[in-house]
């Protein structure tokens, strides 16, 4: 399926404003799928570009189209890293080759992948380009999180969100990985779009959702177990930190889904948003470099205080 | 993409089209037409207020060979160059890319060049807050000095990060965020300009999202006019600003305030659902509890709030909430907001917020009196204290129980206890100490504690750190720990005592012993010398002892030192 | 594809090419060369965005040994390609595309097997019209690289300022560089059979480039100037260059049209006077000189100090003074490189005021050669 199948309202708003010649400046868009938002990028810069677009939807066949696809188009300026950051001399190089006329297309295209990357002095450099880009320059920021990206620049882009829809690649793509259609709904309802780009075959994908689920279950009725469970379940069971973050996504869906359940009973929905919330502060814990096991036992420990007190 | 956003093309030339900074713009324009502009300017305040903007009009305004009665022209040379940013003389400078030491004293050293077409030179420092501080300093000498017929101009979003001595040195200027109805009012002059057809609804609710901002108010009134070319309609001014329908944010209030979880979970889905941010449904609960509150307050606070008038269905909810739980409700929420901006999936985090708004609408537990949660807090912080007070006397009959078998046997030893496996106080000498202990010897040692310090290797200053040296006479020093353990662990380190007394007596100049104790037994220790003394019952074999004032306070001023001496409850 | 060349031949041809091949490029093709066989010979090009350069190899020029089997197109890693070429053993080599972008070099028993890229995604040059009707000498443009670009800033605060304001109307070519401190302005003269004007700016580094590729060269060099590119042609080889964006400050009337204080210099003495004098300028934080013009004296006096080492003053010799006494102060080392580009020549040096921009210009050029340096402020 194509982008504009999976997102037609807004590649339908973008063409729009091609056609009726209302493109700004500078754009923001986002959603929780950040291949889905790479893709109407992508898509939105060949509308821009494409010699043969009909009513702002480009042909996707043309010579144009697919060096776009490929990042080989010279009038696009790529900004992305592997790096936890985007620092303010990877902007100040862009700045300076921004300042010059385009090569093959009537404009240029400063593309910035995962915005939140952006450090704090990057993105206050970058103020002053996306308020007044000198010529015909199109700055297009991606991001799965609008909260993460400086109010400042906040203001000066137009924010577009990505409405949710089903990834069809990944689908297939996963499909192929041996995944089952009960494991793609999770991933579908849960958004972790994101964290099986890091290619998780099938099998691990299934092992890692059993054990988030036992020990979710584990942590409510035998908290001691659950924290026995991480030096000898779940820390044989992940192996990387991408898996580690596949593991806790996994985690957090099952927590709320036991928050979702417990609305009817009182006393079961108390205990249910203490324990998520004492699951998102470990999560936290991790992200800042905290490891997994210490941040699973300090919960599960929370968890038998909870237990005590409930 | 020869499209220019409205918040560029609609960019105020003039002081005159300033929105919502009248007092500002006023006092600029007369600093100009007097001629009494000041060398610099720090123009603080929130996004989209009009700083920049200020920035160049002032730029222009001093400048312009025509000007009148502080505006700018508009249409001479100058003001042309200094629009089109082609004016050598005007230099914007974005503090973020340019923060450091090197590029603010090239500035500085390029002021000195005469400004080659215009009067004055004017350096705008945009973002200024972003300079570091090796630059700020930079920047100090020449804010310091400034030469002839030049401007500074610095702006900034974030006040509090400029350093006091640049302040100081500048007239500063704080942009207010813009009042709602002054956004409305631009827009919709824009729109007339534009000759659009437009919802007043619609306009109000982008003047509302904009927070104050005008870029932000003209960046969402582009996107939703881009979405319909003619008109600006109220459904286009929804999707774009994000904002929830009323109808959702009822629904979802009411399940709230019926304490039915089940359903506000049910009702923020259907929220999240239609594509609404976690951000903006933050902020409308914010919102309207903000405008609940007011209208419980004083209906009339909310038209000097600037607020949106709620719609009536929300106005009777007032009726089902206490004040109280509007407050919880807003801190909860603002609570959330932080949260938000570390969180993968903003959904599982509203949820838990869903349930604890839940949660705030059930009566307080114990519902006795009116104010039964301070009420409840008195009467236990007054058993604590008497608990503690039941404590402390106990603790000190014991102590004076213990002291006197204790001072009869060590007092045997008339040398310095050696440092014996068993870590304990040394009670006679610390009493030696006390009896000889003046404020000066203190001080002493106080002058010359960061040089002891300095002489220890990293392990031991590390450890060393939780101590400071509480009191000391002619030949002993008592240092207090922070911590037991530290404590016992120095106590039983011979070499580093042996280190400490060695370079201690090296830095005051004669023989002081250095006695440990911990900073917790501390006022015991000192409390049980004053009591000793004022019931002259021990060691006999302290002549000195019999000098021994009765009068405490007396003693204790000798001690501690007279600016000490304060009757602290802790 | 597939071709037999003379490797000398070869090298010597890409070697410009090579140029403008950048490794740090975000566009991953750009680091390959691209080669282009048609019946008529071997085009290669390289680029990195900014500047892209393009060469002409004749199958008609026997020196070139070029045998061309089949034509095509193929885009090959340069770093590699390159060094390859440079080691093969035989004095001619044979490439050849195979599948899948599959390149083998063979020269002697060597043969190396290459992947290459298609070349298809490899950037298209601009489309710049060329209509041969606007020219100049090698030697001229070189010229107005040389004496205008030391000007031009190396900020990138405003970067509009890093390039070389060109303006061509008729037969006049105005070349002006300024960092907002000091100017130059060269007029030169170009042949134009057109009736357009133009009004562009080209980064300093592009024209750089381009002097090194036109080393002892003397030829007419083609100029083609469209909205976003301009390009030199000369013998086979394309040079085009990115333009910046943006207004270019209107420097017209920042040239001062009357003056109050004439000096006549001879610039090679006047610039050894300078230099002694920044000896000790360069030792202050300030780097300032004084010239104080004494006219019914007939003295002209350079000061320069530094606080910590000490004091210079020298009685500039002069062929000629007149007008008003002046006292003014600026940093020698613009008026070193503004002396530098003058060469072998008297130089007439003209104030209004000690705040005021003062002018240089060569005796025997003062309608075509000007340079503006704008004095300090001590006061």
């Amino acid at each position: 399926m194509t982008i504009v199948q999976e997102q037609p309202q807004i590649t339908a708003e973008l063409a729009k404003t091609i056609t009726t010649q209302h493109v700004v400046h500078a754009y923001l868009f986002t959603g929780s799928n950040q291949a889905q938002v790479q893709r109407v990028g992508i898509w939105f810069m060949q509308a821009l570009f494409c010699p043969h677009a009909k009513e702002g939807y480009p042909c996707l066949q043309c010579n144009f189209c697919q060096r776009i696809q490929n990042n080989d188009f010279p009038d696009v300026l790529t900004l992305a890293t592997d790096k936890k950051s985007l620092g303010v001399d990877d902007i100040r190089e862009a700045k300076r080759e921004l300042e010059q006329t385009s090569v093959e297309a009537s404009g240029r295209i400063l593309l910035i992948k995962q915005a939140e990357k952006l450090t704090t002095s990057a993105a206050n450099s970058l103020l002053k380009f996306l308020e007044d880009p000198v010529g015909k320059v199109t700055a297009l920021l991606l991001t799965k999180s609008v909260i993460a990206v400086l109010p400042t620049i906040q203001s000066r882009v137009q924010i577009l969100s990505l409405a949710d829809s089903v990834d069809t690649n990944l689908q297939v793509d996963l499909q192929e990985k041996g995944y089952s259609d009960n494991d793609l709904t999770i991933i579908q309802q849960a958004h972790l779009e994101d964290e099986l780009m890091a290619n998780i075959a099938g099998d691990k994908f299934k092992q890692l959702k059993q054990v988030a689920q036992t020990w979710v279950q584990q942590l409510a009725h035998n908290p001691w177990q659950a924290f026995i469970a991480v030096s000898t379940t779940i820390l044989p069971a992940v192996e990387n930190r991408l898996q580690q973050q596949l593991l806790l996504s996994l985690m957090e869906w099952y927590f709320s889904q036991q928050l979702n359940q417990a609305v009817d009973d009182h006393v079961k929905l108390q205990w249910a948003k203490q324990i998520t919330m004492a699951f998102l502060h470990a999560k936290q814990l991790w992200t800042a470099n905290v490891s997994l096991q210490n941040s699973l036992e300090q919960l599960a420990l929370q968890a038998t205080n909870l237990s005590k007190r409930g | 993409m020869a499209y220019q956003a409205l918040y560029r093309v609609w960019r105020p030339q003039t002081f005159e089209d300033v929105t919502g900074q009248s007092a500002i713009t006023q006092t600029l324009k007369n600093a100009v037409a007097t001629d009494q502009v000041s060398h610099a300017y720090l123009f603080t305040g929130s996004r989209g207020t009009g700083k920049t903007s200020c920035a160049k009009i002032l730029a222009k305004a001093v400048n312009c060979p025509q000007q009148q009665a502080g505006e700018p022209c508009n249409q001479c040379a100058i003001c042309q160059a200094i629009n089109a940013g082609s004016l050598n003389d005007v230099l914007e400078i974005d503090a973020a890319s340019n923060n450091g030491v090197e590029q603010i004293r090239d500035i500085r050293d390029k002021v000195k060049y005469a400004p080659t077409q215009a009067e004055y030179k004017v350096y705008i420092i945009d973002e200024v807050h972003m300079l570091s501080t090796g630059a700020f300093n930079a920047l100090l000498k020449t804010l310091e000095e400034p030469p002839a017929k030049v401007i500074f101009i610095l702006a900034t979003t974030e006040p509090q990060k400029i350093p006091a001595t640049i302040i100081s040195r500048t007239q500063r200027f704080d942009f207010r965020r813009i009042p709602t109805s002054d956004l409305i009012a631009r827009m919709e002059f824009i729109l007339k300009e534009k000759e659009l057809d437009y919802d007043v609804k619609g306009v109000q609710l982008i003047a509302q999202a904009a927070q104050g901002g005008m870029r932000d108010a003209l960046s969402m009134l582009d996107q939703a006019l881009a979405l319909d070319l003619q008109k600006l309609t109220l459904a286009n001014a929804l999707q774009v600003t994000g904002a929830l329908d009323e109808q959702q944010l009822v629904a979802y209030f009411q399940a709230v305030f019926i304490k039915d979880a089940a359903k506000s979970l049910q009702n923020l889905h259907d929220i999240m659902n239609s594509g609404r941010s976690a951000l903006r449904f933050c902020d409308s609960v914010i919102e309207v509890a903000r405008d609940l509150l007011l209208t419980k307050s004083d209906p009339n606070l909310i038209d000097a709030a600037q607020s949106l008038v709620l719609p009536e269905t929300l106005m009777q909810l007032q009726e089902q909430v206490t004040k109280q739980q509007l407050y919880t409700i807003i801190t909860q929420v603002s609570q959330t907001q932080q949260d938000l901006k570390n969180a993968d999936r903003p959904l599982i985090y509203l949820e838990v917020l869903t349930v604890q708004l839940v949660e705030a609408m059930q009566p307080a537990p114990a519902v006795e009196g009116t104010d039964t949660s301070a009420d409840l807090q008195v009467k236990e912080l007054q058993q604590k204290i008497t608990s503690l007070q039941e404590q402390v006397t106990a603790l000190q009959n014991d102590e004076v129980k213990e002291t006197k078998p204790m001072a009869s046997t060590t007092s045997k030893k008339v040398k310095p206890a050696p440092k014996n496996k068993a870590v304990h106080v040394d009670q006679v000498k610390i009493n030696q100490i006390l009896q000889q202990a003046t404020r000066k010897a203190l001080n002493q040692v106080q002058d010359c504690w960061p040089d002891l310090m300095s002489m220890l290797n990293v392990t031991q200053k590390a450890v060393m750190k939780v101590s400071k040296p509480v009191a000391a006479s002619a030949d002993g020093v008592i240092v207090a720990f922070d911590y037991a353990v530290w404590f016992e662990r120095v106590m039983s380190n011979q070499e580093m005592m042996t280190m400490l007394k060695t370079n201690l007596d090296r830095l005051l100049q004669n023989d002081a012993d250095v006695i440990l104790v911990a900073a917790e037994d501390w006022p015991k220790i000192r409390q049980k010398f004053l009591q000793n003394h004022e019931m002259p019952i021990a060691a006999p074999d302290d002549p000195q002892e019999k000098q021994a004032t009765s009068n405490l306070v007396e003693q204790a001023q000798n001690l501690f030192g007279t600016d000490l001496v304060e009757v602290k409850h802790d | 594809m597939k071709f037999t060349i003379n490797r000398n031949q070869f090298i010597k041809k890409i070697s410009n090419v090579q140029r403008a091949i950048s490794t740090k490029t975000t566009i991953p093709i750009l680091t390959g060369i691209k080669l282009e066989l048609s019946q008529e010979g071997l085009t290669i090009t390289g680029s990195d965005v900014d500047i892209s350069i393009q060469t002409f190899i004749s199958v008609s020029d026997a020196d070139n040994e070029l045998h061309i089997e089949n034509t095509g197109a193929i885009v090959l890693p340069a770093r590699f390609f390159n060094e390859i070429i440079k080691k093969l053993p035989g004095e001619q080599f044979t490439l050849n595309v195979v599948e899948n972008n599959q390149t083998i070099i063979k020269s002697g028993k060597t043969e190396f097997t290459i992947n290459g890229l298609d070349a298809n995604s490899y950037p298209r040059l601009p489309e710049v019209e060329s209509n041969e009707k606007l020219s100049i000498s090698a030697e001229m443009l070189r010229q107005l690289v040389d004496e205008t670009v030391f000007s031009a800033s190396k900020q990138e605060n405003r970067p509009i300022l890093t390039g070389l304001h060109l303006k061509i109307s008729a037969e006049k070519l105005l070349g002006v560089a300024t960092d907002s401190h000091r100017l130059a302005q060269r007029i030169v003269k170009v042949n134009n059979q057109s009736d357009n004007d133009y009004d562009i700016v080209v980064p300093a580094r592009s024209l750089k480039e381009l002097e090194h590729c036109l080393i002892e060269d003397n030829s007419e060099i083609k100029i083609s100037i469209s909205e976003n590119q301009i390009l030199f042609e000369f013998q086979n080889t394309l040079f085009y260059s990115r333009l910046l964006e943006g207004n270019y400050p209107g420097t017209d009337r920042l040239i001062p049209t009357s003056s109050d204080t004439q000096l006549t210099f001879d610039a090679k003495s006047l610039l050894q006077s300078v230099e002694r004098a920044s000896l000790l300028s360069h030792a202050s934080r300030n780097n300032v000189v004084r010239l104080a013009i004494d006219v019914n004296a007939s003295k002209v006096t350079l000061y320069g100090n530094s606080p910590e080492v000490g004091t210079v003053e020298e009685n500039l010799t002069t062929e000629a003074l007149s007008g008003a006494d002046l006292e003014i102060s600026f940093n020698p080392d613009y008026l070193k490189e503004a002396l530098q580009a003058f060469g072998d020549t008297k130089i007439e040096v003209e104030f209004t005021s000690a705040l005021h921009p003062f002018t240089l210009k060569p005796s025997d050029n003062k309608e075509n050669f000007i340079q503006l340096i704008t004095p300090v402020r001590t006061f």
